[in-house]
């Protein structure tokens, strides 16, 4: 074979340069290159922001499950589940005499008669403590419709979602729903977008929650140890978003017709002898937690099972925490991530 | 002063007049080019991976740590609702956290996949032998030891008295840098 070295050498400074078919072929090497890098960057920097937003959430999160462990843990559940003690005129919207209000907030929502054809939920603004009886009503609150109620229907906060008795075939209208749970499916009543305690204090700085009567119990209200206050953990909305909106289904239900609340979770402390000598609000966490308005509890994963955000078993001291975070947007797509833990109170419940 | 970078004489522009001459690159230096680029981009696209990876590997861990917080909370409040009576106690706390029982000694996390070969993320296992040992066992639990109060630890089955039942939880789960695990110590009092 010839040599070719020194004239294609020569051949080549001639040619100066290289030519179109050099270039096209380095081009495209490149611009292949080029793009398959540019797209796994993509990808990668969506997967990253998808993953920070999730972290972010989940940080939130479990700073709120810190909170809320950190509230609860020498805590007592109340089980706020009462009876009218006068009958409620379907036009009455100053107030309605319970049996007893204890664990009921300062301000909230109550359901009357609830599983049954008089079912109506009565929003109220404050509590009259020495009168049993929550004032200032707004009547057929969330869907409902107003009814007249007999003396000793039967009423519910509906923060509280607890275990029915008969968990083998309650009947209808026993329960509100069915979630699942660590121990199989659980029939429960109430919304469980709430839940209301008291814990040990010590008002008067002794260094002592326990008297010779046994444990102070009580709230801090405003900062302040109150013997006999009480506390509660409640979900406020602040938003909503739609699904025909975001274009996305949001509870996975196979439709774009929702539309949920995006609220926060909120401590709300109160007098236990009378709200007028004091009432409190702490945020506990940024407005990110879904509800379906109108719907509170509702299944929002799209398994088919009801979701309530606290279910609380007084017999055991079980409170379980199941809360779903809108993350954010993600390529025009909602991110919504579904937390949940198991808190045990040592101190049970108020009726034991 | 002269200038720093004047060309030598006569080296320097002869090279310049034969690159003049020249006037382009060579289809080698355009590859050499795009292959040194090529190498950075992909250093930028493995960093953001790695980056990536110890984020779910945070998320992951957070995940097991409330996962395994729920479990023993849930331990403690199934311990306190099972009968008081030391007949009974430890036979309806298995009934919840042993083998067939729901959840069972099994459980699965949500988000989390268990190492290959494993039935499950989670395991319970609630010790009812007092005389099995820490080192049979695989964690420091104190064992053998009294369970029943009878002031012995020499019961091979504590299900028909026990007092205090230890439990060892534990959560194995495979991430993306491989398999990691959790364990937790529990004792169960009866009240």
């Amino acid at each position: 074979m010839a040599r070719r070295g020194p004239l294609h050498s020569a051949a080549r400074a001639a040619r100066a340069g290289f030519t179109l078919i050099e270039m096209m072929m380095a081009l495209t090497v490149v611009t292949i290159i080029l793009i398959a890098t540019a797209a796994s960057l993509q990808r990668e920097a969506d997967s990253v922001s998808d993953l920070q937003r999730i972290t972010y959430a989940e940080r939130l999160i479990q700073e709120l499950f810190g909170k809320i462990e950190q509230r609860l843990e020498f805590g007592r559940g109340f089980v706020p589940e009462t009876t009218l003690n006068a009958s409620l005129g379907s036009a009455n919207t100053a107030s309605a005499l319970l049996a007893d209000i204890a664990g009921f907030p300062n301000t909230g929502m109550m359901v009357i008669d609830a599983g049954t054809a008089l079912e109506e939920r009565v929003a109220y603004d404050d509590l009259d403590i020495a009168g049993n009886a929550v004032i200032t009503l707004q009547r057929a609150q969330r869907g409902t419709s107003g009814y007249t109620h007999p003396a000793t229907s039967i009423v519910l906060w509906e923060g509280t979602a607890q275990p029915i008795e008969d968990q083998v075939a309650p009947p209808a209208g026993t329960f509100d729903g069915t979630t699942d749970d660590l121990r199989g499916n659980i029939f429960y009543r109430g919304d469980g977008v709430g839940f209301s305690y008291q814990v040990p204090v010590d008002p008067a700085r002794t260094g002592s929650f326990v008297t010779a009567t046994g444990v102070r119990w009580g709230a801090r209200v405003g900062g302040q140890d109150v013997e006999d206050g009480a506390a509660a953990l409640v979900y406020v909305p602040v938003g909503q978003v739609t699904e025909t909106e975001q274009d996305f289904d949001i509870n996975n239900d196979g439709d774009l017709l929702d539309t949920f609340d995006l609220g926060r979770i909120v401590e709300r402390a109160w007098d236990g002898n009378d709200t007028a000598n004091g009432t409190s609000r702490t945020d506990l966490i940024a407005p990110i937690i879904l509800q379906e308005a109108d719907d509170y509890g509702s299944d929002l994963d799209g398994d088919g099972l009801e979701d309530p955000m606290f279910l609380w078993t007084p017999e055991s001291g079980r409170l379980r925490l199941r809360l779903f975070a809108l993350v954010g947007d993600l390529s025009g797509r909602e991110v919504i991530r579904r937390f949940e833990t198991v808190l045990y109170l040592r101190n049970g419940s108020t009726d034991e | 002063m002269p200038h720093r970078f004047a060309p030598c004489p006569g080296q320097d522009q002869s090279s310049t007049r034969a690159r003049s001459k020249r006037g382009g690159f060579t289809l080698l230096e355009v590859l050499i080019t795009a292959s040194v680029l090529l190498v950075g981009l992909l250093a930028m696209t493995s960093t953001s991976v790695v980056v990536n990876s110890l984020r779910r590997n945070a998320s992951d861990q957070q995940r097991a740590q409330a996962a395994l917080q729920a479990i023993v909370e849930d331990l403690h409040a199934t311990a306190r609702e099972a009968d008081d009576d030391a007949t009974l106690w430890a036979g309806e706390v298995l009934a919840v956290y042993g083998v067939g029982g729901t959840p069972g000694n099994q459980i699965a996390v949500a988000g989390l996949d268990a190492w290959q070969g494993a039935p499950s993320v989670a395991t319970v296992q609630i010790v009812t032998d007092e005389t099995t040992t820490d080192a049979a066992l695989g964690v420091a639990l104190g064992m053998p030891r009294d369970l029943d109060g009878d002031g012995a630890a020499t019961s091979n089955d504590v299900t028909g008295g026990a007092s205090l039942l230890p439990a060892v939880v534990q959560l194995r789960w495979t991430g993306s840098t491989g398999q990691h695990e959790l364990t937790q110590v529990v004792y169960l009092l009866r009240y």
